[in-house]
């Protein structure tokens, strides 16, 4: 790993990014897997930082590490995928009651997961990293105006679809 | 998407709504705090990885019970021939961390040198060396050893032939990216860190520190976590893994059963002796056992570490990829 300065360094990277990082992969795969994920993509950036032409540009180079990772996720995994999605319209003995919190954010996660990639990603950053649209655009590299129009346009449609949901609950109930 | 920022085509919000959901000024928008709320608890809590980190990161695997596209017996005629080798892209490794007499094909080389494709690294008694491999990572070379770089090749593959001798890699980087070829198995890594030893004779040992390794040999294979450990020897290929904490007897017969045609007697041996976390193993049997062993494997597995709901046994006598996958997946949460 090099120095200890190497390592106090990259402790810092780490505490500035990883929020990032978890963010974009939960955008993309199961949240069970998203740890280990996360782990992967650092220990990536850990051996290819020397070859970062630009400091200023590490934001987006991790977000790239970190977009390749669940690619190559998803393509060696040779079962059938399991979005959110389907963790929360396939409730097993495992999983958290109906109603408790966990549920709750495991289902609002599930419809962000049906939602477009761009909409999907920035929502993630935002509502489960807690990072402002200025810091999402700051670390992401995209720029202000294109992060605000993906959080803006995609909670519309999360809150449109997530109104939705409730209807097809109470009806259910109803019934 | 460019555009307007404060284009709000799909929703009835006023900018100054949008401003709390942007950077939380203005007044709150009860959804988006609500799910704040809600979706915060799933945030990241994890820490930064250390250089030799104790949290494995596994893969998750599918067993590939069948022949893989480069195959041990491949590897071989490579080595043997001396013939055309998968070339192209870097000029070679840098080699570094040099203790005692390295040479690069019969050249002895300072404290620092190069190994270039085709060539071969010899190092003697007492001394080592650091490889490093392209952009992924490293392999510490130890004494007496001879290895050759087959191939490099930027995001495609980086391979090795580890003749004899004892290395230890050090990979960071998506899985089947890098190999290492020996007598009688492939080590393909998996994203870890590894010691792989290998004798005159082709016989060796496979010992994983982090991550996974898959060791293959045609169409068998043996999946090897961390803190597992797997033999091979060069009529068989790869042995059946094992937790390095396994009882002694257990090895023992493990050994016998794998490489001296054990049979049923160390086979019940090794059933004998497995505890829990021997499941690993035990999974593995279940491919190797023939006959009635199957049964007998299943049975002191399912004794051990109940099946989930989707496996039964008659699928599992049957090798049902789908059950042996989904029992794979259950078992390995309690190996971490």
């Amino acid at each position: 790993m090099g120095s200890v300065g190497d390592r106090a360094a990259f402790a810092g990277l780490h505490e500035r990014y990883a929020s990032m990082v978890h963010g974009i992969v939960l955008a993309r795969v199961p949240l069970d897997e998203a740890d280990d994920l996360v782990q992967e993509v650092f220990l990536i950036a850990m051996r290819k930082l020397p070859t970062l032409r630009d400091p200023a540009a590490i934001g987006p180079w991790l977000a790239r590490i970190t977009r390749n990772v669940t690619v190559r996720f998803h393509r060696t995994r040779a079962r059938t995928r399991r979005l959110h999605r389907d963790l929360a319209a396939n409730p097993n003995p495992g999983r958290p009651g109906e109603g408790s919190p966990m549920a709750e954010a495991l289902e609002a996660l599930a419809v962000i997961g049906s939602l477009p990639e761009a909409y999907r990603e920035t929502l993630i950053l935002r509502l489960v990293e807690g990072l402002s649209g200025p810091q999402i655009a700051d670390r992401t590299g995209h720029t202000p105006g294109s992060v605000r129009v993906n959080l803006c346009r995609g909670m519309a449609l999360l809150k449109q679809r997530l109104r939705t949901n409730t209807r097809k609950e109470q009806r259910t109930h109803e019934w | 998407m460019n555009g307007d920022p404060k284009e709000n085509a799909d929703d009835h919000s006023t900018d100054e709504d949008q401003n709390y959901l942007w950077d939380r000024t203005g007044p709150p928008d009860p959804m988006v705090q609500h799910l704040e709320e809600v979706l915060g608890t799933l945030h990241y809590r994890g820490g930064p990885p250390s250089a030799a980190p104790s949290a494995p990161v596994i893969r998750r695997l599918l067993p590939r019970y069948r022949v893989l596209p480069f195959s041990a017996a491949a590897a071989v005629v490579l080595a043997a021939a001396g013939m055309w080798l998968l070339l192209r892209g870097d000029g070679g490794w840098e080699l570094a961390e040099v203790v005692g007499s390295v040479t690069v094909d019969s050249d002895p080389i300072g404290a620092t040198g190069r190994l270039g494709p085709g060539q071969w690294l010899k190092t003697a008694k007492d001394a080592r060396v650091r490889v490093t491999v392209a952009d992924i990572g490293s392999v510490l070379v130890h004494p007496e050893s001879h290895l050759r770089l087959l191939a490099t090749r930027a995001g495609t593959e980086h391979r090795l032939e580890l003749a004899r001798g004892k290395i230890e890699a050090m990979i960071a980087a998506p899985p089947r990216l890098f190999f290492v070829n020996t007598p009688s198995a492939i080590a393909v890594d998996l994203g870890c860190i590894y010691t792989l030893e290998v004798a005159e004779d082709g016989r060796g040992l496979l010992e994983v520190a982090f991550g996974i390794v898959s060791f293959e040999r045609q169409e068998r294979e043996s999946i090897v976590p961390a803190n597992a450990a797997c033999r091979m020897g060069p009529l068989v290929g790869p042995g059946t893994p094992y937790f390095t904490d396994a009882p002694e007897p257990l090895k023992r017969s493990l050994d016998t059963y794998d490489f001296q045609g054990g049979g049923d007697e160390a086979l019940n041996a090794v059933l004998d002796q497995a505890r829990t976390r021997d499941t690993l193993t035990l999974w593995h049997l279940l491919w190797r056992a023939t006959g009635d062993q199957i049964g007998r494997v299943f049975d002191r597995l399912a004794a051990l570490a109940s099946p989930p709901a989707s496996v039964t046994r008659q699928g599992i006598l049957g090798r049902d990829q789908t059950m042996l996958q989904a029992w794979w997946d259950e078992l390995e949460l309690g190996w971490r």
